[in-house]
């Protein structure tokens, strides 16, 4: 059935793009308010120590300084939740947080004392006049050290915090039945969310005692940890969101919210906190390094037999989300492949580096990286074209998998991988020192939370008298025009003019709440809550004017602020808005979305549906190597995703070529360093991300199988985006030069190494 | 900032004079891509900055004679633009194509670059190669420092202390051809890991004249002596020009760092130095 749409598919408008590029955005940090105070965090500049002594008294002191807080001073410093599905197997089952060290220092960086004060300049200089000494005790810094008996503890007297498992068939007898068995450990770098704009955020007490914070989070309903902290009700405080410059995952778990609700709390004064770029190092979540052991057979004619995994991941020093982060990891470890005999083991493992948390593609890209390379090399042993195998072997519509979920949308696997390799053209030719080389890389990526988390969004519609519409949602714009994806469902619902809809958004105590916007979920979650409030707004509309017309409900539509009955009938929208109003029927509604629900996870072995459905996608490159040094150059590049539906095309396609970019940053350069919990990569000339000049065309192709579970058949683009783009050019280079890298980023010396170790 | 104090001098003689008087707490702003990120940094915790940009003795870029003279306050983007660098000397400012990114290279100075006496500073290869003089200015004089033996460690030059570089003085070379190759860990704004410039001059294939310099592999950008006593006189194929490229082995003395192991340093350095040679020859021709 083809729709005519006005809006959804089309290239809306954008809200805020002109603003953005003339600089007129105002952003967490451009916002000010009279006397002010400036805050400023003391961190730790060890990664394992206790504290013999802290000493704030000239901190105090300096004239400026409105109040240093230290661990003390927070009435409810340490928090504990448990840790969901783990059973006695692993040591720990709950996860501990602090807001400020008491006593023990677990990784360079750690927040000790807050500092606010009158300027930037006297904030800084209290932070120096604090006096610290350190006893340092003995840390560990790899994973696979932590996990044995004998290494320091990091909490409780266990390092794995989490472990999973997937159980299928019997791998002994799929590998004893494989014809080709491929075996390798693959290992992936920390990488930083590099967003453009700090963490950053004011907060002040208003006339009604209320504590409210104006920050850049992907998570309004943060207010609730503020308040938890504080031991005040959830009411009390209030969570405003602003435009993102940035956050990838980054913004997820609580940034400044914390203490700026300590220093207001304790001051009553309004409090900036900005991080400056160094701590966005030091004091931030990363993505997970992960070490994966993978071993994969296949039967003579390219068909999967069994897959065995060992996953383990660097959680740093706290719990945060690295068991969902982990749990991610070991659903989509298979790839999207069927494999009738599966076992995986996955942990994550504490240590005193850097804690690390959410990122975009939230524990799915480590596993595509090695689930992919395990493709190609099989069908290298198999003398089989990639393609082709992975044909025999993809996941269908109604396939089952490792999990026992089933698969209930399509699956165009087959289409995206052809249509971004024939988007890549005519391949360019090698010369003696410039080999090109080309690959792809397909992926699955869940959107929407586990569906155990019972997830819901809530939005408020509602028509003004001339017609107009204002939308209500607490869904934060991360950047991807998460707004004007609402604002263009209500429009075509209502058959408004795009801009008449007005649409309000991440406001903890204004708007409905919807949720996070992480996981891929705001379109899908809000997109439908959105969708279901103004179908009821439409109902409103179209019982009313069948009263007015004398005439069914069925024969009414609504274009063009006017209600048309099929006989040729027809009143302004307006009239039938005032008639509502004086009847005291308003033509608005509060609806709430529901994900699908399943049972909670209740042991380690996944073995029931975790999520609501995935999107499928291929990126292929093609890359020129050069042997003489190792620098790879980008000659094409090519991501092809079913989204199901596009809402607004042109932002699909920046979530598209975003996804593409800074997937590339993971695959060749981006690499958060440190020595024995020692950071070594804390400005953005160390630590290095793709510029303009590293990334080239990126063309993005859209397939719409209108199968997915958002609104229109949308399924969610944000994580898919960047799922493959490390596999994809990794295949690409050992096309050019005949070897594998195993361990990214793919950084000119070890192409170079890998180039010169095989000759 | 407190601690900081800014100063314009208003000409020539006047900066001479204060440079004099506050000696090494005195800091010339150009810039400022390096000292301000010092200053952020706290490896400068007080001084003066003596704001040099707008004296006409460190500005500009001409040609005297046979020598060009580029003013140390000149931006690299200056240089890049400079209609007699492109007339007479367009090695140098192709040279300086890949320095930083644009917006640095609108800030940055050729003076900053050379004072700032980085390992991998990306003015000095080609500088070197050129027989360039760094012309140092005080109230007793000026004095030329050849570029080769400007630089006396990571961060220091043989300055003294109440010394400025007033221009860097270029010998236009009467003949051959040069080029400089810059290796980063990607391709904009990138730290050089290593760098190699080379000047040529051939006679019917046979190389008459060699200069060779490389940044990243040593305290200070050298000039590679011994590789160029190896390929001096000789006429290169791909045969010979291996062997005569891994003389560099006995020049250079990487360190291992965050940018790059030791041992890949002097890999892409010897595959530098002969493409370089390989591109000038090609050149040449």
């Amino acid at each position: 059935m083809t729709e005519e749409r006005t809006y959804i598919g089309k290239r809306t408008p954008g809200l805020d793009e002109k603003d953005k590029v003339l600089g007129n955005v105002i952003y967490a940090d451009d916002f000010t308010l009279p006397g002010m105070l400036h805050a400023k965090v003391f961190r730790a500049t060890k990664p394992s120590a206790i504290i013999k002594k802290l000493n704030a008294d000239r901190a105090r002191k300096l004239p400026g300084v409105a109040c240093v807080l230290t661990a003390g001073d927070v009435p409810n410093n340490e928090s504990i939740s448990n840790v969901v599905g783990q059973t006695t197997e692993v040591g720990l089952l709950e996860a501990r947080h602090q807001v400020l060290v008491k006593n023990r220092v677990r990784y360079y960086g750690e927040a000790i004392a807050l500092v606010a004060a009158d300027s930037v300049a006297a904030a800084e200089e209290a932070i120096e006049l604090i006096e610290i000494e350190y006893e340092e005790i003995p840390g560990v810094y790899n994973p696979l050290e932590a996990m044995k008996p004998e290494s320091p503890k990091i909490h409780g007297d266990n390092n794995i915090i989490a472990q999973w498992k997937l159980r299928k068939g019997d791998v002994k007898r799929g590998f004893a039945e494989s014809s080709v068995i491929v075996e390798n450990t693959y290992r992936t770098p920390r990488q930083e969310h590099a967003h453009i704009e700090p963490e950053s955020g004011v907060s002040w007490v208003d006339d009604m005692g209320v504590i409210n914070i104006r920050i850049a989070t992907q998570v309004i309903e943060h207010y609730r940890d503020v308040a938890a902290v504080l031991g005040i009700p959830q009411s009390m405080v209030r969570i405003k969101g602003t435009i993102i410059g940035g956050g990838f995952g980054g913004k997820e778990d609580v940034t400044a919210e914390v203490f700026l609700g300590l220093l207001t709390w304790k001051t009553r004064k309004p409090v900036k906190l900005t991080f400056s770029r160094e701590e966005m190092g030091y004091g931030r979540q990363k993505r997970h390094p992960y070490i994966l052991k993978y071993k994969t057979g296949a039967s003579k004619d390219g068909k999967l037999t069994a897959m065995e995994a060992e996953i383990i991941s660097d959680s740093g020093a706290y719990v945060y989300l690295s068991p969902w982060v982990l749990l991610y990891s070991t659903v989509h470890s298979t790839g999207p492949y069927f494999i009738p005999n599966v076992k995986v083991d996955s942990f994550s493992v504490l240590t005193n580096n850097i804690m690390t948390s959410a990122f975009r593609g939230f524990g799915g890209m480590q596993v595509a990286f090695a689930y992919e390379a395990q493709m190609d090399e099989i069908a290298k042993k198999l003398k089989m074209d990639p393609l082709e195998l992975r044909k025999k072997n993809f996941l269908k519509k109604g396939s089952e998998t490792a999990n026992y979920q089933k698969i209930t949308s399509e699956v165009l696997l087959k289409e995206s991988v052809e249509k971004a390799l024939s988007a890549l053209g005519e391949k360019s030719k090698s010369t003696e020192t410039k080999k090109t080389g080309r690959g792809f890389a397909c992926s699955w990526q869940s959107y929407g939370r586990m569906t155990y988390l019972h997830d819901t969004s809530s939005a408020w519609v509602g028509l003004e008298l001339d017609g107009s519409a204002v939308v209500r949602s607490g869904i934060p714009d991360l950047g991807g025009g998460q707004r004007e994806s609402l604002r263009a469902i209500t429009a075509e619902i209502l058959g408004l003019n795009i801009e008449e809809v007005h649409v309000i958004s991440t406001d903890s105590q204004v708007t409905p709440l919807a949720g996070t916007v992480t996981a891929t979920r705001a379109l899908f979650m809000s997109g439908n809550a959105v969708k279901l409030a103004s179908e009821h707004v439409l109902d409103i509309i179209t019982k009313k004017a069948s009263e007015m017309l004398n005439t069914s409900v069925k024969e009414l539509s609504l274009k063009n602020k006017t209600v048309y009955t099929t006989g040729g009938g027809s009143i302004p929208l307006v009239k039938v808005i005032k008639q509502c109003a004086a009847e005291g029927t308003m033509p608005q509604s509060l609806a709430t979305y529901k994900a699908p629900f399943t049972d909670p996870v209740k042991t380690e072995v996944i073995k029931d549906p975790v999520f609501a459905d995935f999107t499928f996608g291929a990126q292929a490159a093609e890359v020129e190597v050069d042997t003489e040094t190792g620098i790879v150059t980008i000659l094409k590049y090519a991501s092809a995703q079913d989204i199901g539906r596009a809402i607004n095309v042109n932002r699909v396609e920046g979530q598209i070529e975003g996804g593409a970019a800074q997937g590339i940053g993971f695959g060749l350069m981006e690499d958060y360093i440190e020595e024995k919990g020692i950071p070594l990569t804390l400005n953005l000339a160390t630590y290095l991300i793709p510029t303009s000049k590293d990334i080239p065309d990126i063309q993005s192709i859209i397939l719409e199988s209108k199968s997915g579970k958002g609104p229109f058949g949308a399924k969610g683009i944000g994580e898919p985006a960047i799922t493959a783009a490390a596999p994809a050019l990794i295949s690409a280079i050992c096309d050019a030069i005949g070897v594998r890298i195993k361990h990214i980023p793919a950084t000119p010396e070890r192409v170079y190494r890998a180039v010169h170790d095989k000759n | 900032m407190d601690n900081f104090k800014y100063f314009k001098p208003q000409n020539f003689k006047e900066l001479l004079n204060v440079k004099y008087d506050l000696s090494s707490a005195g800091f010339p702003l150009a810039g400022g891509s390096n000292l301000l990120i010092y200053i952020k940094e706290k490896s400068i915790r007080s001084g003066t900055l003596i704001d040099i940009t707008s004296l006409k003795e460190l500005r500009g870029i001409k040609k005297t004679g046979d020598t060009i003279e580029i003013g140390a306050a000149e931006t690299i983007s200056g240089i890049l633009e400079s209609k007699v660098l492109e007339n007479e000397l367009p090695f140098f400012s192709v040279s300086m194509r890949d320095f930083a990114n644009p917006l640095i290279r609108n800030k940055a100075t050729i003076g900053g670059n050379m004072a700032d006496a980085s390992p991998v500073a990306d003015t000095a290869p080609p500088l070197l190669v050129l027989d360039a003089k760094v012309v140092a200015a005080s109230k007793s004089g000026i004095r030329e420092i050849p570029a080769n033996e400007f630089f006396s460690g990571p961060g220091k030059n043989n300055l003294s202390k109440d010394e400025i570089i007033q221009k860097i003085n270029i010998p236009v070379p009467e003949r051959g051809s040069g080029i400089f190759l810059k290796l980063g860990q990607r391709k904009g704004t990138s730290i050089s890991v290593t760098s190699v410039a080379v000047w040529i001059v051939n006679d019917s294939n046979k190389i008459t004249g060699i200069r060779i310099s490389l940044g990243g592999v040593a305290p200070v950008p050298i000039r590679a002596v011994n590789a160029e006593k190896a390929f001096s006189g000789k006429i290169i194929d791909e045969n010979n020009i291996t062997a005569l490229a891994e003389t560099l082995k006995e020049d250079i003395k990487p360190i291992s760092d965050l940018r790059g192991s030791a041992e890949y340093r002097t890999a892409v350095s010897i595959n530098l130095l002969k493409r370089a040679i390989l591109t000038c020859l090609k050149t040449e021709e």
